[in-house]
This record gives structure tokens, sequence and C-alpha cells, in this order.
């Protein structure tokens, strides 16, 4: 069982680096936006390459953070009923959503490697001038694929030690939790401006 | 009907009930129904729905909004924005209660979802209106209902999603949400005035001697003029028919950021966390919709849409009665579910209806799209109350969060109805918008 | 939408064959089925359920039902549904030969030199060839008669088309970047909010979807002309699903698809397109505006000597395909030696 658990948690630190990490992506994204919008509405010479370009990177870290939005727990769920079962019970519905998770993610992996390999072998692109190649975006799909996998595996194990009673489930997520910290930091608030004023 | 259809139906809602998160479940049922009753080969719609969403430019929109948000929010403008409305309004009955819906107002222009708005003035305006004595229901309700705004009043990651989904252009829809997004704050401050005039204990004003001078009311108003001007900006531009919403959306974020950087806010820790923000919240997103389209492909291929159009075709339905029994189901939704699983569930299988019958397909998407808004504040699932809730000073319970919400429910379902009654009148403003 | 077209074919779950051996295929159109390009899909249904006496059903799907319009082609070599109406341009990124087949800048003038090229001189063969190679088997379909941009500009000269936004696929797009033009590749279906936005200054789009049912009469105020090529959409056909079928079915259905495309959807989607032409421009939506004759020389001439020759420096059976199209155009007394 340890070893399964090292093997969750090194799972784990995986997706959770790799989303850190791609997330980055979302800046060279706005970047090229806006240079695309600046060549052509100002400059009136669009390029052929920039939307293009975006759309890759951004399937890339779509595809690539799936597994980290696993691991976070961050997928959007109906928790009126899982939040008033037992810890038992929730440990149960986390084991059938890994299991169908394997299943889902098998198959996408699967088709998508072999649509890879038809891709990569005509070496497909893009049908549009700057024709960049498609194989890459269809290599996304059974990379994620492969992250959301891997994932399942991790939350597999955590859940059916939870469920032996060896570990303790943590939430890595709390979405509201989170929000209010992300506000919280942001403003220079509440206790500085918004009371001084006031009074 | 035939065991695929019920499977998808019965089974999807028995695994989101259970509480597997939204994407797994649309992706199992579509899978399990594929390897049951179809073979091999149709499976690969799996991977097609995967590739069609991630190559969506239109769908690019989201982190790009997201973005734009993020970056106004770390130079502090929600703050801003509320000094902003509380000095202005402060000294009337009910003042800061208007300030807070004319603030969430502000923050929906610059903001894609509703949560922003909720959290600040949760954590702003609730107190400070406590601190004055008002009325805790009466404090609670514009923070709740002012949230729900915030995907009405354009940019809107809901219209985003929907117009993917219908084909109804974002940019119309961006334009139609502007005026009953503008008119519901109107009313929700109309109301919080008429309540104040006939109980001023409810919202006692701030006294005379309290209240800022000229000078310092001029003073909060240079604060917030870049950042207005911004979100004028990248809204102009989409209906001046200058940029596409993604592409507004992009520039957006990009001046943002530059004036986060101006302003010194902006530090490797803080754009860190806003990337990271937008990151989960457009990945969760967007898996969601893979997984929609996952189902979508199976609404089409078991002829699910086929089934629910000739029950509606053999009903005879048309005309107001069917628009009221959709708004019906989606509010009904709405009590339960988040707003984009009900866009994924229920649009697919009822687009085909809208367009059948003799209902304005846009005007009858843009009402969908403030009946999801106000899904938001519905008892027993308002997500805009959970979002209070984590920030609520003590005393704010879920019973006074109900109390609170009920006439701003009331007022949004007259505005429904209104749309419902009139929807020749909303198409106009959005129409002369897009040049139609 | 879709739900009137299919009402008739119950038998909801795909390919049980318990009682009878009615087959059920699926088709997919890259065309919404409301329009006027879509009724080539309903009228091959149509045609297919009559010939083979109701055993073959076709089932419709809308464009994006099962997969994107731009992956049809990948997802029908693997099964995923039975056949497809395309516009061949959309694919050239996976088989470039497809553009041959679509139709190239300044190949054609009328329908009876398609058929003359792809029957005479053999391009049906190596279009076929190409297309065997992913397992799908290409019949060409209906013409599309006029292909010239659909534009808010007019040309007095080549320089007029300098740094312009045009909506094109394939060739058409490499076409366009070589007189100077900023080609984009979106979608036929945002074709028309990007006209109405200004995002887009013209679309290179059949004009078949000036018919009302498309709209893009509303916001395209010029159809330069005259027709730049005349150019044909396909049904393609997974081949497995042909193969699957019992032989005699199968010969019926290969000579119905075969003889359809060529009889009443050809010639049902060239009238209904005369027609959409002649009212968008009665109705006073959009205007002729014809290219001057020197122009129209320059662009051929660019499109023989660099848009013809780089698709034929792609592959040795692309040099083949390029070489029967310039044999034709010169044995109809047209320039293709510069
Ligand atoms: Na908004
Ligand atoms: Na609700």
């Amino acid at each position: 069982m340890n070893a399964l658990l090292k093997l969750s948690g090194g799972i784990d630190a995986i997706n959770r680096t790799i989303g850190r990490i791609f997330a980055w992506i979302l800046l060279p994204m706005i970047c090229l936006t806006a240079f695309e919008v600046f060549s052509r509405y100002v400059l009136k010479s669009p390029t052929v390459w920039a939307w293009e370009l975006i759309i890759q990177i951004w399937g890339l870290m779509l595809m690539a953070c799936g597994g980290y939005c696993y691991w976070k727990g961050g997928l959007v769920r109906v928790d009126l009923l899982y939040n008033k079962f037992p810890v038992k019970v929730r440990c149960g519905i986390n084991i059938a959503t890994a299991i169908l998770v394997l299943i889902c993610m098998g198959l996408v992996f699967i088709y998508g490697i072999n649509i890879f390999l038809l891709s990569f072998r005509l070496n497909e692109r893009i049908s549009s001038v700057w024709g960049s190649p498609m194989w890459t975006i269809r290599f996304w799909v059974p990379l994620g694929a492969a992250l959301m996998f891997i994932q399942a595996i991790s939350e597999l194990i955590k859940n059916v030690a939870a469920m032996a009673g060896k570990i303790e489930l943590t939430n890595n997520s709390d979405e509201v939790a989170e929000a209010i910290e992300i506000v919280k930091s942001a403003e220079h608030l509440p206790d500085e401006t918004g009371k001084e004023d006031i009074q | 009907m035939s065991p695929d259809i019920i499977i998808l139906l019965l089974g999807l809602v028995a695994l989101m009930a259970l509480g597997i998160p939204i994407c797994f479940a649309m992706m199992s049922v579509a899978s399990v129904i594929l390897l049951v009753f179809y073979g091999s080969g149709l499976l690969n719609v799996l991977n097609a729905a995967f590739v069609y969403q991630m190559q969506s430019e239109s769908l690019l929109a989201i982190p790009m909004f997201a973005l734009m948000a993020a970056f106004l929010q770390t130079s502090g403008i929600g703050g801003d924005i509320y000094e902003f409305f509380h000095k202005w309004l402060g000294g009337i009955n009910g003042g800061l209660a208007m300030a807070t819906v004319a603030t969430t107002a502000v923050i929906a222009a610059m903001s894609g979802v509703a949560a922003t708005a909720t959290i600040m003035m949760g954590l702003i305006a609730l107190p400070a209106m406590l601190d004055r004595g008002y009325d805790k229901a009466l404090a609670t309700g514009p923070v709740l209902a002012g949230g729900c705004l915030g995907p009405i009043i354009p940019p809107s990651t809901i219209m985003i999603i929907m117009s993917s989904y219908t084909g109804v252009s974002a940019g119309w829809l961006f334009a139609g949400g502007a005026l009953p997004g503008v008119g519901l704050a109107l009313l929700f401050i109309i109301y919080i005035g008429i309540r104040c005039a006939i109980n001023p204990k409810l919202g006692p004003g701030i006294p005379k001697a309290e209240r800022p001078s000229w000078g310092e009311k001029m003073r909060v108003f240079k604060k917030v003029i870049a950042p207005i001007a911004i979100i004028v900006l990248v809204l102009g531009c989409i209906y001046a028919g200058i940029a596409t919403p993604t592409e507004a959306a992009g520039v957006g974020a990009f001046a943002s950021m530059v004036y986060a950087l101006i302003t010194r806010k902006l530090n490797v820790k803080n754009l860190r966390a806003s990337l990271i923000q937008t990151m989960e919240v457009s990945a969760m997103l967007m898996w969601i919709l893979m997984g929609g389209a996952a189902y979508n492909s199976l609404v089409n291929i078991t002829r699910l849409s086929d089934v629910v159009a000739a029950a509606f075709a053999s009903s005879n339905l048309d005309g107001l009665p069917l628009m009221l029994l959709i708004f019906a189901l989606f509010f009904v939704m709405g009590m339960f579910l988040d707003t984009t699983p009900i866009i994924m569930i229920a649009i697919p299988i009822l687009l085909p209806v809208i367009q059948a019958s003799s209902l304005d397909t846009n005007a009858t998407i843009l009402i969908l799209c403030v009946t999801l808004c106000l899904g938001m504040i519905t008892p027993p699932f308002g997500i805009n109350m959970f979002y209070l809730q984590g920030v609520a000073p003590p005393g704010v319970d879920t019973k006074v969060m109900y109390k609170a919400v009920m006439p701003y429910v009331i007022i949004f379902l007259v505005a429904c109805f209104f749309m419902m009654l009139f929807p020749e009148l909303i198409v106009i403003f959005p129409n002369a918008a897009m040049g139609y | 939408a879709c739900g009137g077209d299919t009402a008739g074919s119950d038998s909801g779950v795909g390919e049980s064959s318990s009682g009878g051996e009615t087959i059920t295929w699926r088709l997919q159109s890259s065309y919404s089925l409301n329009s006027l390009q879509g009724d080539m899909a309903t009228n091959l249904k149509e045609a297919l359920e009559t010939a083979t006496n109701g055993r073959l059903q076709v089932e419709l799907y809308e464009p994006g039902a099962l997969c994107q319009t731009s992956d049809i082609l990948t997802y029908l070599s693997q099964n995923a549904f039975d056949c497809a109406v395309i516009f061949g341009s959309t694919f050239s990124g996976l088989i470039p030969e497809a553009d041959l087949a679509c139709g190239i800048p300044f190949a054609w003038e009328s329908s009876a030199e398609i058929y003359d090229v792809m029957e005479n001189y053999g391009l049906l063969d190596v279009i076929q060839e190409a297309y065997g190679e992913l397992n799908l088997k290409y019949y060409w379909n209906a013409h599309e008669p006029n292909y010239n941009v659909l534009a808010n500009f007019q040309v007095e000269s080549l320089e007029d088309f300098h740094g312009k936004k045009i909506r094109a696929l394939g060739v058409w797009g490499d076409f366009l970047a070589a007189l100077g033009a900023s080609p984009t590749n979106i979608a036929g279906t945002e074709v028309y909010q990007a006209l109405q936005l200004g995002t887009i200054d013209g679309a290179l789009y059949g004009w078949s979807s000036l018919s009302d049912s498309n709209n893009i009469r509303e916001v395209a105020q010029y159809a330069l002309s005259p027709s730049m090529c005349f150019c044909q959409m396909a049904t393609v056909v997974n081949q497995d699903s042909l193969n699957k079928l019992p032989e005699d079915l199968r010969s019926i259905v290969d000579e119905t698809i075969r003889l359809a495309n060529i009889g009443v959807i050809g010639q049902a989607h060239v009238v209904g397109t005369e027609k959409s032409v002649r009212d968008a421009i009665q109705g006073g939506y959009t205007e002729l505006s014809p290219l001057p004759d020197d122009v129209l020389a320059e662009m051929r001439e660019i499109a023989v000597t660099q848009t013809w020759e780089e698709l034929a420096a792609k592959s040795e059976r692309m040099a083949r395909g390029i070489e029967i199209i310039k044999q034709q155009n010169r044995d109809y007394g047209r320039q293709v030696d510069y």
C-alpha cells in the first residue's frame, strides 16, 4: 500500500507541476492576440500565423492541465447529495468516478493515438496559408487523456486507502475559499481603504 | 423509447446526482452507450469532441475575459469603484445598498463570471452596511442579486458558451444583455429606494457631518477613469464592429495587464496567481464543454433530439406557452445545476424545437441566458450564496440569504415575463448594435 | 430542423439488422441541412433510399453533429460514419489532391469541362487513388458554378487585392496570398458574421451561399465576376461501409451515387445557385462587379505560373494531376505556357 501511495504522490506531483507550468502559456497567448489585433487593425497587415499559433498552444494548455484540474478537485460536480454522504460513501463515489475515467480516457487515448499516428504519417497540415501541423493538435488529445488517466490511478489509490482507513482524504480545492483568497489578496481592502473612508 | 436514449437521460441524471464531476458523467454516459450499442468506429466521436472544442476560436474569449478581470482586480479596481459609489450615494437612505448594486453592475461589465462581484461586495460592502446599522436581509440582497448581473451585462462567459452551442452571435447576445442587465440593476436600486423610503431604519443614510466633500468625490472619480476606459474600449470595439469578441477580450486582457504594470500593482507573485486562476477556470470549463460535445454527439446519434422534437410537435405547443414551458424547465434546472451544464444538457435537445417554432431564436436564447443567471441565486443550489457564505460576517446565514434574495427573484421573474411577452422589444437594441 | 427529414427512418438503433436486412448509413453534411447546399445531402438520401427500395436507410447529420467539418475525412476514414458531402479544399491539408478535385483557379469554365477532365482525361483516377489511401471512395458531386470573391470592395487593378482580408480555403488561400491579399481560414458558418463585422473584407465562397437560406447576400455588397472556376462538391464514402454491403446492393449504391451526382443533385444545385444569384441581384442585395480583362489575364498568369506550379511540386501524383489539367486547358486553346 505504501508503495502505491508513493506512486499516487508522484502522479499528483507530476500533474500539479504540469498545471502550474502550463498556466504560463496564457501570457504569450494574450500578447500574441494583442499583437495580431494591432497588426490587423492598425498596420493593416494581419499575420497568417498568429491565430493558428494561439489555437495550437491553447489546445496544449487545456489538455495538459486536465489532470491538474482533476487532482485539484476543480471539476464541477452537483454536490447537494454528495456533501451529505458519509466519508465512506464519498470514497465509493470517487472510486467509481476513477474507474469511469479510466475507461473513458483509456478509450480516448487509444483512439487518439491512432488518429495522431494517421495524421503524423500523412503529415497533416491545417488547411490554411501558414499550414502549421495538424498532428500536434491531434497529439494533445491522447496527451491530455494520458495525464487524466494516470490521475485517475492516483485518485483510485487514495480513495481505496481512505476507505480502508489508511489515510485521510485531503481537499486540494475549495473553490469558494480560493476565489475569496484571490479577491482578498488583490484588493487593498477591506481594512485599509474601505473602512477608513467610511469613518 | 429505445434503451440507449433512456441511459442517455437517466444515466446522466443518476451520475450527476451522485456527485460525479459533470464532465466525467457526460463522457462516461457517452462512452458506455457507444461501447454497448454502437460499434467501435463511432467511439471516434469522443476524440472528435475534444478536437472540435479545442479549435473553437470563439471559446478562446473565455480565458481572455477571465484574465482581463483578474488583472483589473489586481489593480484594485473593485475597491475603487465601490469607494466611488459609496461617496456619491452614501448619504441617501439605502444609499450603500444602491452603491453595492451600481458597483456590481460596473464589475459585471469587466468580468464574465458572477463570483467576482459577489465575493468582492461580500468583503467590502456587506460589513460596511452592517456597521451602518442596515437591516441584514436588505444588506445581503444586493450583494447576491448584484452578482447575477455579471454574466448578463457583457462580457459574459455564459453567452460565449451559449453562442458556441446555438450559433447565435456572441456579439448579438452581448448587446442583448446590456439593456436587461442595466434595467435589472435600476429595478434593484428603485426597489431598495422604495423600501428605505417607507422604512428608513432598514438602511439609514450617512449623517451629513460625515459625508465626503466635493473635492473628495472628484478625487475618487479620477481613480476609476482608466479602468473604465479599458472596459469601454473593449465593449466598444465589439459593437463598432472593429474586432470579434475574442480579439477584443485579448486586447482588454493585454491593456489591463499593462495598466496593472503601470500602477505598480503587478508583480511576479500575483501575475502567477492570476495565470493559475485563469488556467483553472478555463481548463475546467473547457473539459466540461468537451464532455458536453461528446454528449451532444450522442444526442444526435441516438436521435434523442428527434424524439423530443416529435413530442413537442405533436403537442402543438407554440408561441408564449412554449416559451413559458422552456423557461420553466430552465428555471427548475437552475435550482439544482450550475449554468454551463444546463446549457449543454438542454440546448442540443431544445434548440431544434425552438428553431422549428414561431419563437424568435435569438430572443429566446437571450431570455434563457438571463434565466440561467437567475439560477445563481435560487435555492437550494445558488452558487452566489456559496460564495457569500465564505465571506459573510457572523449572523448572515442561509436563512437570511433566502429571505434576502426573494424580492430580487421576484423582480427577475417579472423582468423575464416582460421579455417573454415582448420579445420584439428586446431584439431592437442588439439588432441595431449589430447592424441587422 | 433535422427532425423532419428523418422522421421516416425509425430504426433508432444503428446497424441492428435483427428484423429485416435494412442497413443504415450515417451521412454528415458539410452544409446546414436547411440550406441550398444541404439539399445535396437530402437529395442523395432520397435517391439512395428509392434506388435500394428502402434496404439502405440514410441518417443525415448536421455539420458538427459527429465531428467538426474540417475533420470529416479523418473521422470518416476511421469508420465513425459512412459517408459525407464535402467541399474538397477544406481538406487540402490532409489530402493535397482534394484541391485538384475541387477545382483550382482558372481550371474549368463549365460542368462539361469537369466531366471531360474527370472521365476522359483520367483526373478521377488520380483523385480516387489519393482518397483511396485513406480508405475512402471519392464520387464527384454537384457543381458550384460561380466561385469568386463575395466582397465589400471592388477591383480596378491587382493593387486592390492588397491587404484585403478574404476568407479562402486550401489552394484558394495560396492564390489570394499570391495576389497580395491576406487570406483567412474561417468556417463557412462564421462567414456571415465576419463579413458583417468587417473582420473580413470578402469571402471566397460558392455563390450558392447567396441563396436566401444563407443570407450572405445581406452582408456582401459585390460579387466579383466572372467565376474563377467551376468547382465541384463531392460525396465521399468509407470503403469498408461499401464493402460490407451485400453484393447486389453494393453495385446499386455505387451506381446511384455516381449517377445522382451527375444528374438530379448536380442539376438541382446549379439551377438553385443560378436562381439565388438572380434573386440577390434583383433584390438589390448584391451587385455584380466584373474584373477588368487585363486584371483577369494577370490573375490567370499568376495562378498558372505560381499556384499551379506550387501544387505540382507537392508530390509526383500532384504533378500528374496538374499536367492533366494543363493538357486539357491546352486542348481547349487556353494559355498555360508562359
Ligand atoms: Na459581465
Ligand atoms: Na439555483
